[in-house]
């Protein structure tokens, strides 16, 4: 399965931030891909910063959160609710012109929690940043 | 020298719509700071959201309520800095976060207060936590936040220079 420009239209976010997703089902854990062109284009990149375009940290939250949700098929509900970063690193930003390749494993360790363990690397494969998250989520999510 | 409140937000580098602390209500400069920051509906980030979608999609995103509240961290460490603004050469970046909560959201006629306090500093390196509310009603809690002044050069090759002035 795969979705391309799938973002939700009535959902809140200051960029769409990915351009390409799938995923694929590997015993209990679903690994959501997905890739994003960092540019100019959007008003919040092109402030952060003037004159230096860095792709904010806050933003591959965003990419993780939206790839996922979108792919899942996950109501904004769950996208509005609870939410826990349990971790977030970031060892190498993203700049205008880089490709931003998410790989998202997604679990389900209990009944109300979503887990996502996100890893960003750049066109080259070079590891820039890793996010751990969760998600409150329903029984029938 | 206590520094203007109302100009405190210009010490960040950030430019509009990025920019997401509208009011520093309070400082102790080196400990703690409230920030303020409305959420409108007039922001960029609702352009999507219609009349009559689900009341969810009004919800201000986490990623910039977390960065408001990073913004506000920033604020305090800059203002208790002896060596005045940071020039152009120089970029705050976040590079660690640990156990942020966001437990409630901010809807559009909302005003968030970011409540930041100064954990640990060394060299460049703030560590900070802290907590928002809406009101009464607290938000989001910060366990820990590392943020890192960075020399852009020492940023290459990851950052490609995009030329031309600010």
């Amino acid at each position: 399965m795969s979705s391309t420009l799938s973002h939700s239209s009535c959902r809140a976010t200051p960029i769409k931030a990915y351009e390409d997703a799938g995923s694929e089902n590997i015993d209990d854990t679903t690994v959501v891909r997905a890739t994003q062109v960092v540019s100019r284009a959007n008003p919040y990149l092109r402030a952060h910063f003037p004159g230096l375009t860095v792709y904010p940290g806050v933003f591959l939250l965003e990419t993780a959160l939206q790839a996922v949700a979108d792919e899942l098929g996950l109501p904004d509900e769950i996208l509005a609710g609870p939410l826990r970063v349990v971790s977030m690193r970031f060892l190498s930003p993203f700049g205008c012109g880089d490709v931003i390749c998410l790989e998202a494993a997604v679990t389900r360790p209990s009944p109300r929690v979503l887990a996502i363990a996100a890893r960003f690397s750049a066109q080259d494969g070079a590891e820039r940043a890793r996010i751990a998250l969760e998600l409150r989520v329903g029984d029938d999510a | 020298m206590t520094p203007d409140l109302e100009q405190l937000p210009d010490l960040l580098p950030h430019g509009h719509p990025m920019l997401l602390v509208d009011r520093v209500v309070a400082l102790d400069p080196g400990r703690s700071i409230r920030t303020e920051k409305a959420v409108s509906a007039t922001e960029q980030c609702f352009g999507d959201v219609g009349r009559g979608d689900p009341p969810a999609g009004s919800a201000y995103p986490a990623s910039l309520l977390l960065e408001s509240f990073g913004q506000s961290a920033a604020l305090l460490w800059l203002a208790g800095r002896s060596d005045g603004p940071v020039d152009d050469s120089r970029v705050l970046m976040l590079a660690t976060a640990r156990d942020c909560t966001v437990e409630g959201r901010a809807v559009p006629g909302d005003v968030i207060t970011h409540v930041a306090r100064i954990e640990h500093t060394t060299g460049d390196n703030v560590l900070v936590a802290g907590e928002s509310f809406v009101g009464a009603r607290r938000i989001a809690t910060v366990r820990s936040m590392l943020a890192v002044m960075r020399h852009r050069d020492d940023l290459s090759p990851a950052l490609p220079n995009p030329g031309g002035p600010r």
